[in-house]
């Protein structure tokens, strides 16, 4: 009973606080040893305080707090990551379906996927004269294959017997496409989203950087360049936490769609 | 002319080096309102003739003719009910029953095509299953909705492939008496796979059977003349049935035995006749 009990709350609980204070610990010896520019994880937090416990605050331009600045990454996000989705589904059905378009497709969608966000954003400079455009159109065409790809494949893995039944009830246009088509592609489709959501938070970082927009990745930057190093680690954990807060939301949609 | 005709159909599966023709010269000519029933083993082809004339497949060679005109590819003319039911997971049992509905007669208004379902639905006992999903049923219901789904459409023609393998023996029953009695009602054509002997006697006009595979072909139709309705009770003890039943697996019996070069494999394969009870 006793022992029971124990290991029910050791793993789930104990075990991460376990590996944090490891970290925690490795941290603060790296600090005080070898990495004197590293500030101690108390530091850190005597440092970040202030904007964690007002996440919404908002004092000046560069100097707001954690959530605030979360929240216009997210918006810029949602804006690349919906374009992403509006090109990525068509064109992943196209994929799916037409063996030309795969064959004739393939090799660019091969060449153009690992192109990192940095070599894409001077382009968007380029195309759109404008940081947030550039930021959008990067995120959009970084974060994009995952769901294209996955499109595919899910089309591609419709088994037949629901195309049979599909062509003995003369299904055909719109009605083939969302009774049989997008409910046998969505688990596929959303394992694509989940993706694509990753890289685009993923990308965010590097475009507010390199662009400057307010966000979370812009305040990373400005923060180094003031030579603020605990601001660095907090919006790296900012970062961390929000990615992994939205892979957790798609996977749960994702498991439930994959059930029915 | 005859609704349905097969004219040497033939059918290969596989590429250029390891091709098995699976269908050899099958012809076939079912009339207007004719309850034919195929019989066969398992792997003769029986599924492929069924996809052939429900037009999901083309034949390498021959024909086949309904209604005066040449298959080219699925129509609402024939209510198909596919061995592994082919339901479309994603939907209701109401749900997959009302989109062939809505298929077959898209010019009824909502209220009326909702009442129809319904009563196809009450006809095999699953309106209390109505909004559950196929994954939720057991085999035999998920039998009886495709079953539902095919008659709902009120086809020219029913293309059955062993639409009552999954069922125990008192729902078959049900079904086979409810099958009979649609037919009865409006004399429409059809076309019924099964690998019960009895079941075939029982239900249909012709029997004819499908000779052991590879390069399978029908035998010799046998005809079932006897009056209906057939009550299924006496079946048994009738000296026709009997000599039915063995004029069928005598033929598929026979048909196993053919030249070593034409059954590769075919010695391995159980005979797939259901035995009679
Ligand atoms: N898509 C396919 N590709 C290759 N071979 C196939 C394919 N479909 C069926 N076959 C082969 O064709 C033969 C006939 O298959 P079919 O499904 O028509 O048999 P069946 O008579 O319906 O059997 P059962 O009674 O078990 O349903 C089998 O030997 C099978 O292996
Ligand atoms: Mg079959």
């Amino acid at each position: 009973m006793f022992m029971k009990i124990d290991t029910n709350y050791f793993r789930p609980v104990f075990l991460p606080l376990l590996g944090i204070a490891a970290v925690l610990f490795i941290w603060t010896i790296t600090s005080a040893t070898w990495a004197k520019k590293l500030p101690s994880p108390l530091q850190t937090w005597e440092q970040s305080k202030d904007y964690v416990m007002n996440p919404f605050a908002k004092r000046g331009e560069l100097d707001q707090g954690v959530l605030r600045f979360t929240g216009y990454s997210l918006l810029l996000v949602i804006k690349g990551y919906v374009l992403a989705i509006l090109i990525g589904v068509p064109l992943g059905l196209l994929l799916g379906t037409s063996k030309i378009c795969t064959e004739s497709l393939d090799p660019i969608i091969q060449v153009l996927r690992p192109v990192s966000p940095l070599a894409w954003l001077p382009l968007g400079y380029i195309l759109f004269e404008q940081p947030q455009p550039a930021a959008v159109f990067t995120i959009a065409i970084c974060s994009m294959w995952p769901t294209v790809l996955n499109t595919a494949v899910g089309v591609r893995a419709i088994p037949p017997d629901y195309l049979n039944v599909a062509k003995v009830l003369n299904l055909s246009g719109w009605k083939l496409f969302t009774k049989v088509y997008l409910p046998a592609t969505l688990p596929y489709m959303f394992t694509g989203f989940r993706l694509s959501l990753g890289i685009a938070w993923l990308v965010i970082v590097a475009a507010e950087m390199l662009t400057g927009s307010p966000g979370i990745g812009g305040f990373l930057w400005q923060e180094y360049n003031s030579l603020v190093y605990e601001h660095i680690i907090l919006c790296i954990v900012t970062i961390g936490l929000v990615g992994f807060v939205l892979d957790r939301m798609m996977s749960f949609v994702e498991a439930r769609l994959r059930v029915a | 002319m005859s609704y349905l005709v097969l004219d040497r159909v033939c059918k290969s599966y596989g590429t250029a080096g390891k091709r098995t023709e699976v269908l050899t010269n099958v012809s076939l000519s079912v009339e207007r309102g004719e309850f034919v029933a195929i019989v066969g083993p398992s792997g003769s082809g029986k599924t492929t003739l069924v996809a052939m004339i429900a037009g999901l497949m083309k034949p390498d060679s021959g024909t086949i003719v309904i209604d005066g005109k040449k298959v080219k590819g699925t129509g609402l003319d024939r209510g198909v009910v596919f061995q592994n039911y082919s339901l479309l997971p994603w939907f209701s049992v109401f749900s997959n029953v009302l989109l062939a509905v809505e298929q077959a007669c898209p010019d009824w208004p909502a209220p009326r095509r909702k009442q129809h379902v319904e009563r196809y639905l009450r006809m095999v006992n699953l309106w209390p299953a109505r909004d559950k999903r196929p994954a939720e049923l057991s085999g035999g219901m998920r039998q009886r909705v495709a079953v539902a789904r095919a008659l709902a459409m009120e086809p020219n023609m029913l293309l059955m492939d062993e639409p009552f393998g999954a069922l125990d023996a008192l729902t078959r029953g049900t079904l086979q008496d409810e099958l009979i009695r649609i037919w009865d009602d409006n004399r429409r054509t059809v076309l019924m796979i099964t690998n019960d002997v009895d079941e075939a006697i029982l239900l249909a006009d012709r029997i004819v059977p499908l000779s052991f595979g590879p390069q399978a072909t029908l035998g010799p139709e046998i005809i079932v003349d006897m009056d209906r309705p057939r009550p299924r009770q006496s079946l048994h003890r009738n000296a026709d049935v009997k000599r039915l039943r063995n004029s069928v697996t005598e033929y598929l019996v026979h048909s196993r035995r053919k030249p070593a070069s034409r059954s590769l494999g075919s010695s391995t394969t159980p005979l797939g006749i259901g035995a009679a009870p």
